[in-house]
């Protein structure tokens, strides 16, 4: 397919109707809970998985990216002006962004944030537009030792950004592929840890255990805290930045672009990591650093630019490898299983309507999110006053129904209830959830993989590291080991904690 | 609670973990390396289990104590009264997932919610009651009438 063919056949699905109000739908539920602290996209997808269940596949993947995206708009928001992250990707916004909202320049930097994402926004769909395909076309030739080799990379990625220390990092996501083993075994057909319940024959479901790990989990965190919180909002006028601002702001977001367009396609990667890394790129490339901190533009303009770019790159795995990113990405994988659709290099040619349906609602979806925020700012500033405690025992009764309703079955809610007993407890005992849902995730293709190369090289080990990709994915897996294992003086592992 | 007995704890938990996923594993064919069973993959991962999580048990068994550490004192929750709430949330949750089988949704909606609320803060009959009357219809008119999951139809059959 050439690029205007792809293009007409493209916005030809995202134009129709019922998906244009899917991704308006998306985005708009995504700016909101973006607003909200507390409520992350992660949750939010697992909540409002159920209500894709009556939708084709292709509006109900536009509707829940829209969401994801629509949420790293809205978190800048609450950052500026309440001192607050509404993401934990816009948690460095809070730095500087709030301090021009102090010095009453909240609205050039909520301009700057919305701009700033939406050109990262659409030339991150653009890479996703372009690459894509070439990825996919590669992939296709991938045989066992090549996923072997790209899932132990991932992996290995995975651990070292995590945020606390990577052994309990690569611990978790050890549990994640002992929880991947649960269920008949693909090769011999034996079922395997299912203590003779019949239900955990398929294996331990994915979104009953995302639910729990981050919908009811993050609920019982927020529970920690006393439900009532004082908002304290600043006034703002004027949202458009002058010549001055955008002569300052136009590099970072340039910058903040690719940095966010790269990491947004490791495994772990993604929004957070990438306003981080945005943060110290443009601390490192300043000519006045020590001006950071009192409402600089760079540093507000960089972050959010960063986070957009990551979101929407953050699908090139997904949709090329069958391989996400991040948590929110498995969510997607897990929504497409359950409308009977399976990602990986052949999703292209099968499902060209998802493929290039859900790429192009993007384009559509970040102009849609320019015109959400700017003029509608003063709504979203009156939602952050919705008590807390009316609102988690909503969130709580959707991740029942979510659970339930996917396949009518009381054992997803019971593993959903479970998980979030343990999702609470490890990140009570500093460990991650995300790494675990990952692996998880990956489990049994890296189980069958494995076992597939195995037989193919007769039980040798040499093969993975002789055939050219598979030993280039390997040796880096292993260096980042390696160097993970020293002591932290590497720039990634230096990055500001992430307290959020 | 120190940190470090809940490290020790929480690393102790799965490395016990670790030697229990390698009892399973054996329970199943291990076959060889050209030719792996079922139970190779399971016996891998418990061994990579067991070493990690055995390697954080030991680190924290060895650290020396220092009581000026903030990290050393630092308490389990963040004010007195979040165990409270965090229990209650759970448990509550818990009943919603009992009631749901027996009581169908409407009902069970109504009592989540009505509890939810007064639990958290007592004394506001009223606001409760609303909000529950509010989200019991709600939620019915969105998951069984809009999206029409079936709930099970519970002792009044509504």
């Amino acid at each position: 397919m050439d690029f205007l063919h792809q293009a007409s056949y493209g916005f030809s699905i995202a134009l129709q109707p019922a998906n244009l109000f899917f991704c308006f739908l998306g985005c708009l539920a995504g700016t909101l809970i973006g607003v909200l602290p507390g409520i992350g996209p992660a949750a939010t997808l697992s909540f409002l998985l159920p209500v894709t269940l009556a939708m084709s596949p292709v509006s109900a993947i536009i509707l829940l990216s829209g969401i994801y995206y629509g949420a790293l708009y809205g978190g800048s928001t609450t950052s500026i002006l309440v001192n607050m992250p509404g993401e934990a990707a816009s948690a460095v916004t809070c730095l500087d962004g709030y301090q021009m909202a102090r010095s009453g320049r909240a609205g050039p930097a909520l301009g700057i944030a919305a701009f700033g994402s939406f050109i990262a926004g659409t030339v991150s769909t653009l890479g996703l537009t372009f690459l894509s395909p070439v990825l996919a076309d590669v992939a296709i030739k991938f045989g066992a030792f090549e996923y072997v080799s790209l899932m132990f990379l991932g992996l290995t990625i995975l651990a070292y950004l995590a945020r606390g220390s990577m052994i309990k990092a690569l611990s978790m996501a050890v549990v994640g592929l002992i929880i991947g083993t649960v269920g008949t075994d693909l090769i011999s057909g034996i079922p395997r840890f299912t203590f003779g319940i019949e239900e955990l024959y398929d294996g331990v479901g994915l979104i009953p255990v995302l639910m729990g790990l981050f919908g009811i989990a993050e609920v019982l965190i927020n529970m920690e805290e006393s439900l009532k919180k004082d908002v304290y909002t600043t006034r703002f006028k004027g949202l458009f930045p002058d010549r001055q601002d955008w002569k300052d702001a136009i590099k970072p977001i340039g910058r903040g672009t690719v940095v966010g367009f790269l990491l947004g396609t490791l495994p772990g990667g993604g929004a957070v990591i990438s306003s981080f890394v945005s943060y110290a790129v443009e601390k490192r490339v300043s000519k006045h650093p020590e001006k950071f901190g009192t409402g600089t533009i760079e540093v507000v303009a960089g972050p959010e630019s960063a986070n957009n770019a990551a979101s929407t790159s953050s699908f090139i795995p997904l949709l090329t490898l069958g391989i996400p990113a991040n948590v929110v990405m498995a969510m997607l994988l897990g929504a497409l299983i359950i409308h009977g659709v399976k990602p990986g290099p052949l999703l292209m040619q099968d499902n060209p309507d998802i493929f290039w349906g859900t790429i192009y609602s993007m384009y559509l979806g970040n102009v849609m999110l320019l015109v959400l925020n700017l003029p509608l700012i003063g709504l979203w500033v009156k939602i952050l006053r919705v008590p807390y405690l009316l609102l988690f025992p909503l969130i709580l009764i959707f991740c029942i129904v979510g659970s339930y309703g996917s396949e009518n079955k009381f054992m997803d809610v019971n593993v959903m209830i479970f998980f979030g007993l343990i999702g609470y407890l490890i990140r009570k005992t500093e460990y991650e959830a995300a790494p675990l849902v990952m692996a998880m995730v990956l489990g049994p293709i890296f189980e069958k993989s494995l076992r597939q190369a195995l037989m193919v090289s007769s039980g040798s080990f040499v093969p993975f590291f002789t055939r050219p990709i598979s030993g280039v994915l390997l040796g880096m897996g292993i260096l980042l080991l390696i160097t993970g294992a020293l002591p932290r003086k590497l720039f990634l592992r230096k990055l500001p904690p992430n307290e959020v | 609670m120190r940190t470090r007995t809940r490290e020790l704890i929480s690393s102790g938990i799965w490395t016990a973990l670790g030697f229990v996923v390698i009892l399973g594993a054996r329970q199943y064919s291990l076959g060889t390396l050209g030719n792996p069973g079922p139970g190779f993959f399971p016996l891998v991962l418990g061994c990579l289990l067991a070493s990690l999580s055995g390697i954080v048990f030991l680190k924290n068994l060895k650290q020396k104590l220092t009581e000026q550490d903030p990290k050393e004192t630092r308490s389990f929750f963040p004010e007195p009264s979040s165990a409270k709430r965090v229990i209650i949330a759970y448990v509550n949750l818990c009943f919603f997932r009992l009631a749901l089988q027996f009581l169908g949704f409407l009902l069970s909606v109504f009592f989540f919610s009505f509890f939810s609320v007064l639990a958290i803060e007592p004394l506001q009959w009223r606001k409760s009651l609303i909000f529950s009357i509010l989200s019991a219809l709600g939620n019915h008119l969105l998951f069984s009438v809009w999206l029409q999951i079936e709930f099970p139809s519970g002792i009044l059959g509504l």
